[in-house]
């Protein structure tokens, strides 16, 4: 049997450092394989080896054998593996090309020139597929993220490609998107025997429906697991880290020296679009207060209030005990940190050390000061060894790893992180986390949005559920067990999350 | 955009034209702004294309921001020629300040020429789906590959939009002011080069993306919708043309005399 992707003595580029080094291996037709890794760990760039983007769009010389259905990628255009391979990469809206849904899953099918009545059956039936029966005629820049994801999906599925490659596919998606496209990622691997290789940080959720797994580190593929021999390492380490970090927040209650005050506060964005709605809550100094709901709900907009970014329709908001008003932003920003979902929102400067330095450079902090408080900001994440390069040289995870540094040296009291861990892999994600719970114990707020339910759990003091822009649960994490059902119904089940407690 | 939306959907009478009609409408209207040199004539050519513009969509709601833009416009260009206008007698004088009698008709008409091509290239640019252009546009022999970049750069406007407000927000926050207009130059490097490298990085995927399902595999493709040109459109851009060349016409033949 010839194999479907066959990977011989890969190396990228062709350098004393290369990206990808030693890359051998072989996927066979039906296959869900999973391939995780730590950070810059060479996971991407090995997806675009695989749909000849390398060499073809990026040009650089590659040195090794891709072979695609026992045809060498180098051999075939790269408008032309849309025959063998569906790609769908990480950001949904880099994606999709035209205006409108229908138009954009069309988009591939009209390349190929299919007559038009196919084209029309086709995009029905995939979109029906992807559960956006109905969607096409709306408009794609009026997507929300799991919705822009399904018609990328919807797009490249539309092409009947025998291999589907997916980079982060879940990244932007709550729990229940997540759930949702894995389980659809199932069904076309087991139905339609759909081989399947997909790249991603985090794979708890994924691994059910795997049947191998790579785990890249510094280039090359340094393990391949089955699902079972993944779950029992991962528990293992899981032990490991209760040996040395015997953490958390979650069964403490703190003092209460209340930092932040919301009462009866509501916002609503243009053309009606929901943001919250009367909201009501007390944010304790040394909280570590997890914010939790599914995409649009209203967790972003609350921590948007927090900073006076969007300034609330009704109700007031105190922070420090004085209320946040035009007058007192600049004073309350000086104590808040707000770190961005998307780390590329603030990079600008040509070095990392710039970069950090730049909040500090517009206090007026003396130079000494400065570099003594970035070196110890870009060693607290890891990133000392790069402080001269250029931050676009780093990594989607390095780059988060950077915004938080940046937001980290001004030694803010309250730090509010929209989905800290995003584009981290597990260790990464742990790292951070720790950090922040360390940050927490020593008297600092923590507020994060996250969707990750296993960090939530096991980090948290405090967990703030938000359904249709309102709070339905605010809770100790002690307590969650009371409210698991309540949880459940809104989309998040905790009932699968492992905690460190019960390893 | 929403024009362009309802354009496609055939909810008003100007969306029963053909582009190309529309595209004659624009050259005629343009060829006028040049051509007119009285205030009185360009007011005419405006006032045709406003009541056309309002027979044919029912509103003129979306020339709002081009008339508060043409008035700052006409300001600065009234102040110009007042300060360097040296054409007709001398009305007034105040040291090194002269105004000469010229000026107020010329800024007039500079004003107005400026109008009626900003509002012909709103009326056409605004009156058509990205689709329309694209199928336009190829139906000029243009290459499909160049002629649908017009829908893809209109598709990421309003995302870039987004983006760029997401980006001050993100600088505020690290304590960036941006309360004064010297505040907002002293920003321009940390607001606009993230920009910048989003844009970049979204070109690469969006070619990338567009690549790998197929984009230029072959010179034609399957589009969802074509244009056939209506007999009215054909018998209106005759009409179009022969107006332009009888009035160029007539504006020669004087000379030849």
């Amino acid at each position: 049997m010839i194999a479907q992707i066959r990977i011989e003595k890969l190396i990228f580029p062709n350098e004393e450092k290369p990206a990808l080094k030693n890359i051998d291996f072989e996927i066979n037709k039906g296959d869900f394989i999973v391939i995780t890794g730590g950070v810059a760990s060479g996971k991407s760039i090995l997806l675009h080896s695989i749909t000849g983007a390398i060499p073809h769009y990026y040009n650089a010389e590659l040195t090794g054998r891709v072979t695609i259905m026992g045809k060498d990628i180098k051999d075939m255009p790269l408008n032309k593996m849309s025959n063998y391979v569906g790609y769908m990469m990480q950001e949904p809206q880099n994606q999709l090309v035209s205006l409108n849904v229908y138009e954009d899953v069309a988009f591939g099918l009209g390349n190929l020139e299919i007559p038009l009545k196919e084209i029309e059956q086709k995009v029905k039936n995939t979109l029906e597929f992807v559960g956006l029966k109905g969607y096409e005629n709306r408009q794609t820049s009026c997507l929300s993220g799991g919705q822009a994801q399904r018609v990328v999906l919807a797009g490249v599925l539309a092409l009947n490609a025998p291999i589907l490659i997916l980079d982060q596919p879940t990244a932007e998606l709550d729990p229940q998107g997540r759930r949702e496209l894995y389980m659809r990622l199932g069904q076309l691997n087991k139905l339609q025997n759909l081989t399947i290789v997909l790249v991603m940080d985090r794979i708890e959720e994924v691994i059910t429906y795997a049947n191998r797994v790579f785990y890249m580190k510094d280039g090359e593929i340094a393990k391949q697991y089955s699902p079972k021999e993944y779950y029992e390492e991962k528990n293992r380490h899981f032990k490991e880290r209760l040996k040395h970090n015997l953490p958390l927040n979650a069964g403490s209650s703190k003092p209460k020296e209340v930092i932040a005050k919301v009462s009866n506060t509501s916002y609503q964005y243009k053309n009606n679009l929901g943001g919250c709605e009367d909201i009501n809550m007390e944010i304790n100094k040394g909280d570590f207060l997890s914010v939790i709901g599914l995409n649009g709900s209203g967790k972003s907009t609350l921590a948007k209030m927090l900073i006076g970014l969007l300034k609330p329709l009704s109700g007031e908001i105190k922070l420090f005990g004085q209320v946040l008003n035009k007058k007192n932003l600049a004073k309350i920003r000086s104590r808040t940190g707000f770190l961005f979902q998307n780390p590329d929102y603030q990079i600008f400067a040509n070095t990392l050390e710039e970069e950090v330095g730049f909040s500090l450079k517009l206090k007026g902090e003396q130079k000494e000061v400065m570099d003594k408080k970035v070196d110890e900001c870009l060693k607290f994440v890891g990133l000392k060894g790069y402080k001269q390069i250029h931050p676009q040289r780093l990594s989607r995870g390095q780059r988060q790893l950077l915004a938080l540094a940046s937001i980290l040296v001004s030694d803010p009291e309250f730090i509010i992180a929209d989905e800290p861990t995003s584009g981290l892999d597990e260790n990464q994600s742990y790292i951070i986390m720790d950090k922040l719970s360390d940050l927490s114990r020593k008297g600092k707020t923590v507020l994060i949005i996250t969707h990750d339910l296993t960090m939530a759990k096991n980090y948290s003091n405090r967990l703030v559920a938000l359904h249709n822009h309102h709070i339905k649960l605010d809770i100790l994490t002690r307590d969650l067990d009371e409210h698991l059902d309540t949880l459940k119904e809104i989309g998040l089940n905790f009932k699968n999350v492992i905690s460190f407690e019960e390893v | 955009m929403e024009l362009s939306y309802s354009a496609k959907h055939n909810e008003k009478f100007i969306d029963k034209f053909d582009p190309r009609t529309k595209l004659t409408w624009y050259l005629v209207m343009i060829y006028y702004s040049l051509s007119c040199e009285t205030a009185l004539k360009l007011c005419i050519v405006l006032l045709v294309g406003i009541t056309v513009s309002l027979v044919l969509t029912g509103s003129l709601k979306q020339y709002k921001v081009m008339i508060m833009t043409m008035l700052f416009l006409g300001l600065q260009m009234l102040i110009l020629q007042l300060l360097f206008c040296r054409e007709g007698i001398l009305i007034y004088q105040w040291g090194i300040l002269k105004i000469y009698s010229e000026a107020i008709p010329l800024a007039l008409t500079g004003l107005l020429k400026a109008t009626i091509i900003v509002f012909a290239s709103m009326q056409f640019f605004t009156s058509s789906s990205p689709m329309d252009f694209t199928l336009m546009l190829m139906k000029f022999k243009i290459p499909y590959r160049f002629a649908m970049l017009v829908g893809l750069s209109i598709r990421f406007i309003p995302l870039m939009k987004d983006e760029y407000m997401s980006i001050i927000e993100s600088q505020t926050t690290r304590g960036l002011k941006m309360e004064s207009v010297w505040d907002n130059i002293k920003s321009i490097i940390p607001t606009f080069l993230p920009f910048l490298y989003r844009a970049v990085r979204r070109s690469t995927e969006v070619g990338l993306a567009m690549e790998l399902r197929g984009y230029g595999r072959s010179k034609t493709r399957t589009f969802s919708s074509d244009l056939s040109i209506k007999n009215y459109d054909i018998v209106l851009i005759i009409a179009m043309f022969l107006l332009i060349i009888i009035s160029f016409v007539c504006k020669l033949l004087p000379l030849a005399i």
